[in-house]
């Protein structure tokens, strides 16, 4: 950890309620506004992009620093350059209301301002039409209308920049908004496409590879993200995975496994191969340890060879909203300060936290809620004097009045929900054969193991070993490729396959079932061979030289195994996804269940099993 | 699996059966390598060319190599399996059929040819042979001679069916699949009265449009249930793990055009098996016309009741309307019932039922269920007159055989009192009485003997 370059007691000055309080009072307004074309929902993903909107007007890249509190946030302080000068200052956690709000406070440490607060409303005028307003309040040791001319400059900096991206409509996509014009790197990417051709057979993929790599802030090409860069070039992610995959192997491009850290979902820790991960990360930014889950937060990326364009994580404005596009509300209380706010959220569920308080509150927007909800922040999150209940209905455009009684600064955020994560986890990878044929190295150290939620496994086993084994097996391995699976062979008479999704184990399983009615022609006796599928939890750990699992959805296979001489069965979890019902529809298969974990019946045959054979 | 240098087979060497030992058959070009197939063995060559490569990627992507190899191999032989497949529903004896059957033996030899042959001397071996045989019959069928099988080749066939080679099990069994399929077609060619086995795939095509026309005698674009059955299954997991709407959209565009295509495939092939069944039953009442056994009747039954188990099955896929597969099974039991006293109540009960199954139906899928209904009606109402014909003929064979029986009774009878008058007498005139004596035991055995010969009432 890099020291924190002011004192704590300098900070800390900066810092002081009463300090800002000061500042805020004093402070000029210099604001702009103007009508753009668009809904705040699909500019906001742009307006909020303070990171590269800051990279567009000129800035420099900010080097940032963390000091951990005993409790709350952790201060951070940054460094930039500006027009020459060192400009430093302790930044405060940024506070929006998406897609309406943002603002950020800064107390300066170095420079000409002592104090500069930025931020943009957006406000819907009508169905078509958005009123930007960019807000600068400061406090300069400039004279008064030196400031004012300079501060203005910045504030149409930004509103031109805010009128291009309007004028760009790219339907809410962030990535492709913040691209450098194609015309200036035509001929790389033509190149480029050109040079993948024998990698990559789909044009549109290298193409998509090539632009991105190239035309995006270098932040981004930093880190490519193939379900991200799908979806902005509408391309099936999974293709997109597997040219990745083939254009690391030929050095175009590195792996890189992310850690993503659950709070604030930055990938804090990075590593180029399996083998140097820990169960344990850090991030210190949210000033947090975290555990490492294989399908949860390990997120595997890809970085461009630096032959391709160099590239480093420059961070120009590192607590952005657009860095952190699950929280839909973040708002800073100072101490013995109240604070009323508008949640004019979408209806869904939330997470109302706090780092200063243990407990959270699940939040629920919908028109049967209440419009009000008083909140206190003491030890925990409190109403009327007790802790507040884990879940609060609200209507939308409810009023949050809070009241800090701490004495730090708190800063409150509402996580949604259903905010949906554009990452390739490392248990999903698992799942493309192309991974495990190419990378075969690619495990975890030994003794390490990580744990995954959540696990779709077919398991294809015949029960008497034949000399038609090999074949059955040779054909579960192409089946369950077929079925975007990967293959694992246990033993001659043992094929695992894993998947991302239990869609595609059933698919297989049932395609399984199909061929060997059309193998059995050519064997004198009907072969029989047993599908075993569950989903559950389980652990991933490195077993020799190749990754295993372990664990529950494994011990369930097996009990699913002896429970079946020849068809399908499958744990429960299978038949109540709804999504899943129309294969059990199908009559011409005979599918068993094997019972809930939880249940007796499902103890009771495990005492089974274990009597039978472990 | 085994791998040894199929370069060691030698053609000429080999020792063939006489029989196939000048045979030439079609001139074939080996099968365009696939893109798939390509794109994975240049990956492969690149890996081999690497300065050092690593032995477990070489191994990996030498198998992914062969495993899609033979999917394109496998995925070859089903169409050409389904184009022999769709000829069952062509009449055998048009030049069409004859050409359809030539075609499907070059496309196998063409599967295996030049750099696709098989890569082991074991699989070779066979294989050469076998291919001889169907090359055999190709040239049979050029000439427009007889064509047999040859004999050498069910125990080739046998042979192949255990064969451990470098072919994958999909391979090997379409292989064999294929051949037998084309030897039954080359066998109804020499039968043209042939009746349609339960299991019968009518020649279909995949679109609306084209199901106006008569049945074709080949398929441009066979529609591959099955290969079809796990693009959706393969489309409708890509639509649940895309993150584009847009890609959605496209995805879901094309399943709903293979749903579409599938549900057209069954709904053609349900109207084509119901006029092919139209057709049989018109056939077996003409045979019903003719004093027919009754062990030739039940065997008829029994054939129309696989037939609507294969109906049932057929309907079976149409989800939209449950009283479908309802319609055969109580078809079933009309014929099932049929001959019995309570026939007629039963199959009444059953005919209301049947109709009102039908009026879920589309329209066009009525009229085809009405006609259908209608010739089934036709037949079971000729099976039930041959049932009563015969029943008739039954009870009048009986009828006779009890006059005979009484006549040969009466016969038997008019004897004995003939004799017992002849005894009566001897045994009045006799004399002596030792004579007398034994004249009446005689006589009351006799009388006995007539007693017990009496028939019982």
């Amino acid at each position: 950890m890099t020291d924190y370059p002011i004192s704590e007691i300098e900070a800390q000055t900066l810092r002081n309620p009463a300090y800002i309080e000061q500042m805020r009072k004093q402070a000029k307004t210099v604001e702009r506004s103007l009508d753009v074309p668009g809904k705040p929902e699909s500019l906001w993903p742009m307006i909020s992009a303070t990171d590269f909107l800051n990279q567009q007007a000129g800035m420099k890249t900010t080097n940032t620093f963390f000091l951990q509190q005993a409790s709350g946030s952790p201060w951070m302080h940054a460094q930039t350059k500006n027009a020459g000068l060192t400009v430093a200052y302790e930044e405060l956690p940024y506070e929006w209301l998406a897609p309406y709000h943002y603002q950020v406070e800064r107390l300066h440490s170095k420079g000409p301002l002592k104090y500069l607060s930025f931020g943009v409303d957006l406000k819907p005028l009508n169905a078509y039409i958005t009123l930007i307003t960019c807000r600068i309040r400061f406090v300069s040791y400039l004279p008064g209308a030196v400031a004012r001319v300079l501060v203005q400059k910045e504030v149409n900096k930004f509103m031109s920049l805010f009128q291009a991206l309007a004028m760009k409509q790219q339907g809410g996509q962030l990535l492709k908004a913040f691209y450098t014009p194609e015309s200036e790197n035509l001929t790389q990417i033509n190149a480029l496409v050109k040079s993948w051709e024998a990698f990559e057979p789909n044009p549109e993929i290298r193409f998509a590879l090539a632009d991105y790599i190239l035309r995006a802030p270098e932040r981004l090409a930093y880190r490519i993200r193939p379900r991200e860069l799908a979806e902005a070039y509408q391309l099936d992610s999974l293709a997109l995975l597997k040219a990745c995959l083939r254009l690391t192997r030929q050095q175009q491009f590195h792996l890189m496994w992310d850690c993503r850290c659950p709070g604030c979902k930055g990938p804090k820790e990075s590593f180029r191969h399996l083998s140097e991960l820990n169960a344990v990360a850090y991030c210190e930014s949210c000033a947090v340890n975290y555990g490492v889950a294989f399908d949860q937060n390990l997120e595997l990326s890809f970085q461009p060879d630096h032959q391709i364009r160099p590239v480093s994580e420059n961070y120009f404005c590192a607590g952005s909203p657009a860095n952190t596009p699950h929280i839909s509300w973040q708002a800073n209380i100072l101490p013995g300060l109240h604070l009323t706010s508008v949640l004019d959220l979408e209806p869904g569920y939330f997470v109302l936290r706090t780092l200063l308080c243990p407990n959270e509150i699940t939040v629920h927007i919908d028109s049967s809620g209440a419009n009000e909800l008083v909140l206190e922040i003491q030890d925990l999150l409190c109403l009327n004097g007790s802790p507040a209940p884990d879940s609060i209905c609200l209507q939308a455009g409810a009023l949050l009045k809070l009241t800090n009684n701490r004495s730090v600064c708190c800063t409150l955020m509402l996580e949604d929900i259903g905010w949906q994560s554009q990452t390739i986890s490392a248990a999903e990878v698992q799942s493309v054969q192309a991974f495990h044929d190419l990378f075969p190295d690619q495990v975890l150290a030994p003794g390490e193991s990580l744990p995954l939620q959540s696990q779709v496994f077919l398991l294809a086993y015949s029960p008497l070993e034949s000399d038609a084994a090999d074949e059955l097996q040779h054909l579960c391995h192409g089946l369950i490729q077929a079925h975007e699976g990967a293959a694992l062979v246990l033993s001659t008479m043992q094929t695992l396959g894993i998947f991302a999704s239990a869609y595609e184990a059933l698919a297989a399983a049932w395609d399984l079932r199909q061929e060997l009615a059309n193998l059995n022609l050519m064997y004198e006796h009907p072969e029989s061979l047993v599908l075993a599928l569950s989903q559950g939890p389980c652990e991933v750990y490195c077993d020799g030289e190749r990754l295993n699992y372990r664990g529950l959805a494994i011990e369930a296979l097996h009990l699913a195994r002896q429970q079946s001489q020849d068809g399908i069965i499958a744990s429960e979890s299978f038949f109540q996804a709804p999504s899943l019902s129309s294969f059990f529809e199908l009559a011409e298969a005979e599918w068993l269940r094997l019972p809930n974990p939880e249940g007796e019946d499902y103890l009771q045959l495990r005492e089974q099993a274990m009597a039978l054979e472990w | 699996m085994v791998n040894t240098a199929a370069a060691l087979f030698d053609p000429t060497a080999f020792q063939l059966p006489d029989i196939l030992k000048t045979v030439k058959g079609p001139a074939v070009q080996s099968p365009p390598v696939q893109a798939e197939v390509r794109f994975v063995e240049q990956q492969l060559e690149r890996e081999h060319t690497r300065p050092q490569p690593q032995a477990n990627v070489t191994r990996n992507l030498t198998r992914q190599v062969q495993q899609q190899r033979e999917l394109a191999r496998s995925d070859q032989l089903k169409q050409i399996l389904l184009q022999a497949k769709a000829l069952r529903a062509t009449d055998p004896s048009v030049p069409e059929y004859t050409q359809g059957l030539m075609q499907g033996i070059a496309s196998l030899k063409a599967c295996f040819a030049d750099a696709a042959a098989p890569t082991d001397l074991e699989t070779m071996n066979l294989w050469f042979p076998l291919l001889k045989c169907q090359e055999l019959k190709w040239e049979a069928l050029q000439a427009g001679t007889a064509v047999d099988v040859p004999t050498p080749e069910a125990k080739l066939l046998d042979k192949w069916r255990r064969l451990k080679g470098s072919l994958s099990a999909v391979e090997k069994a379409t292989v064999y699949q294929l051949i037998l399929g084309l030897n039954a077609l080359i066998e109804r060619r020499t039968l043209p009265h042939n009746i349609e086995s339960s299991s019968s795939d009518p020649a279909v095509k995949t679109t609306p449009a084209q199901a106006a026309d008569t049945i074709q005698t080949t398929v441009s674009e066979p529609f591959d249930p099955m290969t079809s059955g796990r693009q959706i299954l393969q489309l409708r997991a890509k639509i649940l793990r895309s993150c584009s709407e847009q890609e959605k959209q496209g995805l879901q565009t094309q399943l709903s055009r293979l749903l579409q295509q599938q549900s057209d495939y069954y709904a053609l092939r349900r109207e084509q098996s119901l006029g092919l069944h139209q057709s049989q039953y018109a056939r077996l009442c003409q045979e019903l016309k003719q004093a027919l056994s009754a062990a030739q009747i039940q065997q008829m039954r029994e054939q129309t009741v696989k037939q609507l188990a294969h109906l049932q099955r057929l309907f079976d896929q149409d989800k939209s309307h449950p009283g479908g597969p309802e319609i055969f099974v109580s078809a079933s039991r009309q014929l099932a019932r049929l001959g019995l006293s309570d026939a007629e109540q039963v199959l009444t009960q059953e005919q209301i039922q049947q109709s009102g199954w039908i009026q879920g139906f589309s329209a066009q899928a009525q009229a085809s269920l009405k006609a259908w209904l209608a010739s089934f009606q036709l037949l079971l109402n000729a099976l039930k007159q041959s049932l009563e014909a015969l029943n008739q003929r039954a009870k009048q064979a009986q009828a006779d055989a009890l006059a005979d029986q009484i006549q040969a009774a009466h016969a038997s009878f008019a004897k004995q009192s003939q004799a017992l008058v002849y005894l009566e007498q001897a045994w009045q005139d006799a004399d002596d009485p030792a004579e007398q004596s034994a004249l009446r035991q005689k006589l009351l055995q006799a009388y006995a003997e007539l007693i017990l010969d009496l028939p019982t009432p």
